[in-house]
C-alpha cells in the first residue's frame, strides 16, 4: 500500500514536461528528370503518439490544375507494419486552395485524414508529381511544422550526368553527388528536433531549418530560360514582358494628353501614378503558368485590375508612352529578405515593383496600393536587393532602408489630471508601420470595422473612443495623422500624499529571457517613438518627483522628461530601437537593455501633494 | 436551348406579371442621380450603397415530371468610398452533390462610371472574367471582380440559377453591412409545393402580398395558377458588428424558407415537417439518425457487457459509458446533425462527424439500459430556432439527453471537458429531444459558473529588489478548458507570458488528466521592486487582474453575450518586511446587484502580514444592450480597485 502512495502523487502532479506527439518517421523525395520533365515522388511514414498527435493526421497535398497527383497510396500501420486500413478513392477530396489575398488561383489541396485509436500508429502515403515547366529542380524544405520532429529526411535528385546545376544547401550535411549509369545522383539528408519556436525578431525561421535548393543552369518554364548569372536570369523575365506594352492607340493619345500640359519628367510620372492609383485596382488571377507570366497591358486596360506583375507592366507601359524609361523589378516583399548575392542566382522572388530612374535618383512604384505615397518604400520592401529587369543589363540593385525619420511615430496627448473619468485628445502621426496599417484599413475596412483596429495603434489601455478621423498622405508624404478623443476611467490614482500619473507606455516588444532564448535577433527596421503628454491640473498643489530617465546605448535609447508648469504637467518620451544583428551570445545585453526600458516605459509618474 | 431559354423566361415573365414592378429598375440602365451621389444622406459614413436588391424564386416544370427551382437575383450598389470597392467582388454560392448541380444559366453584369465623356458602361466578359472555386462542403463558389470599379462607380448585377433541389429554396438577407435602399423578395408557389417561413430581424415587412397569377400553367394534367408572394423592406440600415455576439446570422434581418408539404397531382400529400412531431418522428425514422442508434446496437450491447458496469449506480454508469466514447473515438471536426457515414464506418475509423459519436452514445446508454434520446440544437451564431416554426435547417447539432430523474446533456466531440458539460458552441436556446412519444424542449441556458481562483503568496526581497511571488491558479469549466487545451498544444507557459516568463519545467499542472476536479497551475516569479528611499509600493494582484475594460463601446444595440458566466477570485497573502510598516491601504468595497457582483477586502492576520481578498462575478452570461453601460462602468471600478496600491513605509521614516 505504502509503495503506492508515490505513484499515484506522480500521476495528479505534473511539472510539464510534454512527450513527442508525432514524429515524421521517414520523408523521402526523389526527383528525376527525365526528357526535360520533372517527375517528383513523395513518401511520408508519420508516426502519431497521442491523442494530440492527431492534428497531423490531416494531410494535405497541395497541386495544380496542370500537375495533377499520381499513384496516391496512403494507409494506417501499427509499429509492427501491420496493415490497418488504406485509403479509398472516396476518402479524400480535391478543394480549391486559394490564397486569402487572390480572387482566383488554380490551385487545389486534397485532402484525407487517416486515423486510428491504439497509439502509436503510422500513416503512410506516397504520390507522383510531373511537371513540364519549372526553373528549381526542387527546393527542399523538409520541415512543415516546427514540432514535428522528423528522424530521416532524404532527398534524390537524379539528372542527367551533363545538366549543369546549383546546389544551394542550409542547416544540412554537405549533399553528396555520385555518378551512376551515365547519371547524376544528388543525395541530401537531415534530420529535426522538433525544437525550434519562432521568437520575437528571430527573422525567417527557414534560415534555421534545412533546405536545399537544386536549381539547373538552363530551364524552361513557359519559354526557355538560365540561371547563369544575373543578366541571363534577367533576360528570360524580359523575355516574358516583351511585346506586354499592347495599349490601343486611343489610349496612348489619352496618355499624353493627361501630361500633355506638364513637361518635367518627375511629374508626368506623378500624373501617370495617380491615374493609375485612382483608376485600377488589385485583384490576383493566377491560372497556369501565371504566377510568373505577367499579364499584358491591355488585360488591365480591359478590366480595369490586375496583379502586382500586370499593374507594374501597365504601369511601365504608360511610362514608356510618355517617352519615360522604367524597368520592371522583382523583389522579396516580407519583412525578412532572403540574401541575395552577385555570385548566387535563385529565384527569391514573390513581388513586382517598377525601377524609375529620374533626375538623378531612382523612383520605386509600388502598383498595387491606391493609397500611398508615390515613392514610398515600405517596411515589406526595404533595405534589400531588386532584381532590375533590363535587356542585356539586368542586375541587383539595393531599395533603400526605412531611416530614423521614415519610421517615427508621434504622439501627442492632451488631458488633465484625475481620478475619474476624463477626456483625451490624442493626434498620432504615423509612419512606416502604422502608416501601411492604417492605408489598408482605409482600403478594406468600413468604419465599424476601422474603430476595432484604431485602439491597437493608439496604444491606449483601457481608452472608450468616442471620435476619430484619419488624414492619409500628410503634405504628400507617408505619414498618416489620426487625430481622436477618448475617455479614459482616470489618469491618476491617489494614495494619501502619492499621486500617480498614468504615463500612456508605449507597446514594447516582450522579449524571451536569456536562459529561453534560443535564436539571433533580427531587427529589420528601426523602431522610432515620441511622446508629447500634457496632463492639465487645476491647481498648482503637486511637487514633482525625480520621474526623469535616461538610458543610452548601442541598442538605442529611452528617455523621459518630466516637467511642471503652473497649470500642467508635461511628460516627454522619446524611445529608439535600432535596426541591427544581434548573435545569441549578445542576446543577454540586449534583453538587459529592453527590460531596462521596458520597466521605466510602464512606471508611473509620481507627484506629491505639497 | 435557345428556345427552352425563352420559353422558361417566359414564363417568369407571365407569373410575375400580376405584381407590379415599379420599384424594379432595368438591368444596365441606371439614373444619372445614382452615379453623381456623393453619399448616401442617410448614413453618411456608408461605404457604399445597395441601391436596390431584387430576388425571384419559381419552379418551372423541367419536362422529367418534376420541377426546377428557379433564382434570379439582380441587384446595384452604388461604391462611395475606396473601401467600398470590394463589394465590386461577387459570389455566387452553387451547390453540387454527386452528379447533381445547381446551374448558373445566366450571369449579366455592368459597371457605370460617371466621366468627361458622360456615362461609361462596362460590360462583365462572363466567359473570360469569371471562375469557380471548389470549397470541401459541395458548395462551389463562381465569382468575379467587375471591371473598372472605382469610387463612385455604380455596379449592376443579374444572375440566374436553376436548381434541382427544392428544399434549396433560396433564403433573402434583407440585411447587409451596408445600408440597403430597397429589398424586394418574390416567391412563386405551385399548388404542388408548400414553403414556410421566418423572418428574424423584424415583426412585419414594409410591404407584403399574395396574389394569383393571371397566367394558366399545367403539370401532370392539372390546370393551376401560381401564387405570387412578395415581401418587400426598405431603408435598411447596414448591420454594425459588436463585440460579445454570437454571430451576425443571429441578428440580421433576414428570410428564411422550408419546404414544409408536397402535394401529390394524384392526390394525398407529404408532410416534410409542418408540426415538431411530424419533425421528430421524420427523425427518428431517418437511416441517419434513429435508425442509426438502433443499427449501432448490437455493437453497443458489446461493449456494455465489456465494461462490466452493471453494480453502477445511473449516474456512475452514464459517466463511465461518455467517458468511453471520448476516449476511444474522436471527432473529426465537423458538426451535424446527421451521421453521414455509416456505423460501420464510424467504428472502423473510430472518428466521427458530432451526429456519429453521439448518436452511438445514446446506442450505448440504450443498451445499459439507461434512458436516453438524441437532441439536436443550433450552434452560437448558426441561427436562432424559433418554437414557432418547425425548421430543419436551422438545427446542425446533435447531443445526448440521458437520465431517468436527473437528465444531463453530453456532448462526447470534448474530452477535455467533464462528461456532463456541452462545449461553448452549445451554449445557445434550446435543444429539441428526438422522442417520438412528446415534444420536449431542454434548456441549453449554460448555468455552468466558470470559476478561477488565483492565489499570491508575496514577500519583498529587499536585498534583491525584487518580489518573490508563489502563484497558484485554481480553475474549473471552460477557464479549466482553455488551460487544459494549451497544456495540450504545449503552450500553456504562453498564457502567462503577459506576466512572467516561465519555463515548462518551472510549471506545476495538477489534475489535467482529472477532467471532473479544478485544473491547477503553480509557479513562482519575481517582479522589480516599486520602491523611494521610504516607501514601497504593491500591487496585491501584480498584474494578474485585468487592466483593460472588455466594454469599450459608447453605443450598444445588440444583446452582449459573454458566452459563459464568469467568475474571478484573487486572494493575495502579503508579507511585510521587517523594517516597514503599512502607509496606505486601499479600502474595502462591495457591489451586489442583478448583473455584477464584486468586493475586496484587507484583512490584518498578523503583524507583518496582509491578506487581500477580491473577487467578482458576471451573474448572467448573456445581458441585455440596456445593460452595457452599468457594466462598463462597474467594470472600470472593478479595474481601478484592483489595481490599487499598498503602500508600505519604512518604519523610522
Amino acid at each position: 500500500m505504502l509503495n503506492r502512495i508515490p505513484l499515484i502523487l506522480f500521476c495528479l502532479i505534473q511539472s510539464i514536461s510534454y512527450s513527442q506527439d508525432a514524429e515524421i518517421v521517414d520523408y523521402k523525395t526523389n526527383v528525376m528528370i527525365i526528357n526535360n520533365k520533372l517527375h517528383t515522388s513523395i513518401s511520408k511514414v508519420i508516426q502519431i503518439n497521442n491523442r494530440n498527435g492527431e492534428k497531423y493526421c490531416d494531410i494535405l497535398i497541395h497541386f495544380k490544375k496542370s500537375n495533377k497527383i499520381l499513384n496516391l497510396a496512403a494507409s494506417i500501420e501499427d509499429t509492427s507494419g501491420n496493415l490497418i486500413r488504406t485509403l479509398k478513392k472516396t476518402d479524400y477530396k480535391d478543394v480549391s486552395n486559394i490564397s486569402n489575398f487572390s480572387l482566383f488561383e488554380d490551385d487545389y489541396v486534397r485532402k484525407f485524414t487517416l486515423k486510428h485509436n491504439y497509439y502509436p500508429y503510422r500513416i503512410k502515403y506516397s504520390y507522383k508529381t510531373i511537371y513540364q515547366d519549372f526553373i528549381e529542380i526542387e527546393n527542399w524544405q523538409p520541415v512543415d511544422e516546427l514540432d514535428l520532429p522528423i528522424l530521416n529526411a532524404q532527398l534524390i535528385v537524379d539528372c542527367p550526368i551533363n545538366m549543369e546545376l546549383k546546389i544551394i544547401n542550409k542547416n544540412i550535411t554537405q549533399p553528396v553527388i555520385n555518378i551512376l549509369n551515365n547519371r547524376k545522383i544528388i543525395t541530401c539528408q537531415t534530420t529535426y528536433s522538433g525544437k525550434l519556436k519562432r521568437e520575437i525578431f528571430c527573422g525567417d525561421i527557414k534560415d534555421y531549418l534545412p533546405s536545399a535548393t537544386i536549381i539547373p543552369e538552363n530551364f524552361n518554364y513557359g519559354i526557355p530560360g538560365s540561371t547563369k548569372n544575373w543578366i541571363a536570369f534577367g533576360n528570360y523575365f524580359y523575355k516574358l514582358g516583351d511585346g506586354l506594352d499592347d495599349l490601343t492607340e486611343v489610349e496612348k493619345n489619352k496618355i499624353i494628353e493627361l501630361t500633355s500640359h506638364v513637361t518635367s519628367t518627375s511629374d508626368k510620372v506623378k500624373i501617370l501614378y495617380n491615374y493609375l492609383q485612382s483608376n485600377f485596382r488589385y485583384i490576383n488571377v493566377s491560372v497556369e503558368l501565371g504566377g510568373l507570366i505577367p499579364y499584358p497591358a491591355s488585360y488591365v486596360s480591359k478590366n480595369k485590375y490586375g496583379d502586382c506583375k500586370a499593374l507594374t507592366i501597365y504601369m511601365q507601359t504608360l511610362l514608356k508612352t510618355c517617352n519615360i524609361d522604367s524597368y520592371y523589378s522583382l523583389v522579396y516583399s516580407g519583412l525578412y529578405p532572403p540574401n541575395l548575392t552577385n555570385d548566387t542566382v535563385i529565384d527569391k522572388f514573390n513581388h513586382a515593383i517598377l525601377c524609375v530612374p529620374i533626375e538623378g535618383d531612382t523612383i520605386w512604384l509600388e502598383n498595387t496600393s491606391g493609397i500611398i505615397t508615390m515613392g514610398y518604400v515600405g517596411t515589406s520592401t526595404q533595405n534589400r536587393m531588386a532584381l532590375i529587369i533590363k535587356e542585356g543589363a539586368s542586375h541587383l540593385a539595393k531599395l533603400p532602408k526605412l531611416n530614423m525619420q521614415n519610421v517615427l511615430n508621434e504622439r501627442t496627448i492632451s488631458t488633465t489630471l484625475g481620478n475619474s473619468e476624463v477626456t483625451v485628445n490624442a493626434t498620432i502621426l504615423n509612419r512606416a508601420y502604422n502608416y501601411e496599417l492604417t492605408n489598408s484599413f482605409a482600403n478594406y475596412l468600413n468604419n465599424n470595422e476601422q474603430e476595432k483596429y484604431i485602439s491597437e495603434i493608439v496604444s491606449i489601455q483601457n481608452s472608450s473612443i468616442n471620435h476619430w478621423d484619419i488624414k492619409n498622405n500628410i503634405q504628400d508624404s507617408a505619414k498618416n495623422q489620426l487625430t481622436l478623443t477618448l475617455t479614459l476611467p482616470y489618469t491618476s490614482q491617489t494614495y494619501g500624499e502619492d499621486v500617480f500619473l498614468n504615463p500612456f507606455p508605449f507597446s514594447l516588444p516582450q522579449m524571451e529571457k536569456p536562459q529561453l532564448r534560443k535564436l539571433p535577433v533580427n531587427i529589420p527596421y528601426p523602431i522610432h517613438l515620441i511622446d508629447t503628454i500634457k496632463y492639465s491640473i487645476e491647481q498648482n498643489i503637486y511637487r514633482l518627483m525625480n520621474n526623469n530617465f535616461n538610458s543610452e546605448s548601442k541598442y538605442g535609447k529611452f528617455n523621459i522628461n518630466v516637467t511642471k508648469t503652473d497649470s500642467a504637467i508635461i511628460l516627454i518620451k522619446e524611445l529608439i530601437i535600432n535596426s541591427n544583428n544581434y548573435s545569441l551570445d549578445e542576446y543577454a545585453d540586449f534583453y538587459k537593455f529592453i527590460n531596462q526600458i521596458d520597466k521605466a516605459n510602464r512606471n508611473q509618474i509620481r507627484l506629491i501633494y505639497n | 436551348m435557345k428556345k427552352i431559354s425563352f420559353i422558361i423566361t417566359f414564363i417568369i415573365l407571365a407569373i410575375f406579371g400580376v405584381i407590379a414592378q415599379t420599384e424594379i429598375q432595368t438591368l444596365g440602365v441606371i439614373e444619372l442621380s445614382d452615379l453623381s451621389m456623393k453619399e448616401y444622406e442617410k448614413d453618411p459614413e456608408a461605404e457604399a450603397l445597395i441601391l436596390f436588391d431584387y430576388g425571384q424564386s419559381r419552379l418551372i416544370d423541367n419536362n422529367s415530371g418534376s420541377y426546377d427551382l428557379y433564382y434570379t437575383r439582380h441587384f446595384r450598389i452604388k461604391i462611395f468610398k475606396k473601401s467600398g470597392i470590394k463589394f465590386g467582388e461577387i459570389e455566387i454560392p452553387i451547390y453540387q452533390e454527386n452528379n447533381n448541380r445547381e446551374k448558373i444559366e445566366e450571369i449579366q453584369a455592368f459597371t457605370f462610371n460617371l466621366n468627361d465623356n458622360g456615362i461609361q458602361k462596362t460590360k462583365l466578359d462572363e466567359k473570360n472574367q469569371t471562375y469557380e472555386e471548389k470549397l470541401e462542403s459541395g458548395w462551389i463558389i463562381r465569382k468575379f471582380a467587375m471591371p473598372d470599379v472605382k469610387e463612385g462607380s455604380i455596379i449592376d448585377v443579374k444572375y440566374t440559377i436553376s436548381s434541382p433541389y427544392l428544399f434549396n429554396l433560396r433564403d433573402w438577407n434583407f440585411q447587409s453591412t451596408i445600408p440597403t435602399v430597397f429589398s424586394q423578395y418574390d416567391v412563386a408557389m405551385v399548388p404542388f409545393y408548400q414553403y414556410s417561413f421566418i423572418l428574424q430581424g423584424a415583426n412585419k415587412f414594409d410591404h407584403q402580398e399574395s396574389k394569383k397569377s393571371s397566367t394558366n400553367r399545367r403539370f401532370a394534367g392539372i390546370e393551376y395558377n401560381d401564387m405570387i408572394n412578395r415581401y418587400v423592406m426598405v431603408d435598411i440600415p447596414a448591420f454594425k458588428d459588436e463585440e460579445f455576439i454570437s454571430g451576425i446570422d443571429d441578428y440580421i434581418l433576414k428570410l428564411d424558407f422550408q419546404l414544409s408539404k408536397i402535394f401529390s397531382p394524384y392526390g394525398g400529400a407529404v408532410n416534410i415537417s409542418t408540426t415538431w412531431p411530424a419533425l421528430i418522428k421524420d427523425l427518428s425514422k431517418s437511416i441517419s439518425f434513429g435508425r442509426y442508434v438502433k443499427s449501432s446496437s448490437s455493437a453497443s450491447k458489446k461493449i456494455i457487457t465489456e465494461l462490466n458496469i452493471a453494480d453502477k449506480s445511473e449516474e456512475e454508469k452514464i459517466k463511465i459509458i461518455s467517458d468511453y466514447v471520448k476516449l476511444n473515438f474522436k471527432w473529426n471536426g465537423k458538426s451535424g446533425k446527421y451521421a453521414s457515414n455509416t456505423p460501420k464506418q464510424f467504428f472502423k475509423e473510430k472518428s466521427g462527424n458530432v451526429a456519429e459519436l453521439n448518436l452511438f452514445l445514446v446506442s450505448l446508454l440504450k443498451a445499459a439500459k439507461i434512458e436516453t434520446w438524441p437532441a439536436i440544437l443550433s450552434t452560437r451564431g448558426n441561427g436562432r430556432i424559433l418554437l414557432d416554426y418547425p425548421f430543419y435547417h436551422y438545427f446542425n447539432y446533435t447531443i445526448v439527453v440521458a437520465g431517468s430523474e436527473h437528465k444531463v446533456l453530453i456532448d462526447a466531440t470534448e474530452n477535455l471537458l467533464p462528461y456532463n458539460q456541452l462545449p461553448a458552441r452549445c451554449s445557445d436556446g434550446k435543444a429539441l429531444v428526438i422522442n417520438p412519444d412528446k415534444v420536449e424542449w431542454i434548456s441549453l441556458k449554460n448555468n455552468t459558473v466558470s470559476d478561477k481562483i488565483q492565489k499570491f503568496e508575496i514577500s519583498v526581497g529587499i536585498e534583491k529588489d525584487q518580489f518573490e511571488i508563489k502563484y497558484k491558479n485554481e480553475s474549473n469549466g471552460y477557464d479549466a478548458l482553455n488551460y487544459r487545451s494549451s497544456f495540450a498544444n504545449k503552450t500553456l507557459t504562453d498564457d502567462f507570458k503577459f506576466a512572467a516568463e516561465i519555463t515548462d519545467e518551472e510549471m506545476v499542472v495538477t489534475n489535467y488528466d482529472k477532467i471532473e476536479l479544478p485544473l491547477e497551475i503553480a509557479f513562482n516569479f519575481s517582479k522589480p521592486l516599486e520602491k523611494t528611499e521610504d516607501k514601497i509600493f504593491i500591487s496585491p494582484f501584480i498584474n494578474f487582474a485585468p487592466t483593460t475594460n472588455i466594454f469599450t463601446q459608447n453605443e450598444r444595440k445588440l444583446p452582449i453575450d459573454l458566452i459563459y458566466i464568469h467568475k474571478r477570485h484573487y486572494q493575495t497573502t502579503l508579507t511585510i518586511p521587517e523594517d516597514y510598516k503599512i502607509g496606505e491601504l486601499p479600502t474595502n468595497q462591495t457591489i451586489d446587484n442583478d448583473l455584477f457582483q464584486l468586493f475586496y477586502k484587507i484583512e490584518k492576520k498578523s503583524e507583518n502580514e496582509l491578506i487581500i481578498d477580491a473577487g467578482y462575478y458576471f451573474t448572467e452570461n448573456i445581458y441585455d444592450a440596456k445593460d452595457y453601460q452599468k457594466l462598463k462602468q462597474m467594470y472600470n471600478l472593478m479595474i481601478l480597485k484592483f489595481n490599487q496600491k499598498i503602500i508600505l513605509k519604512k518604519k523610522n521614516s
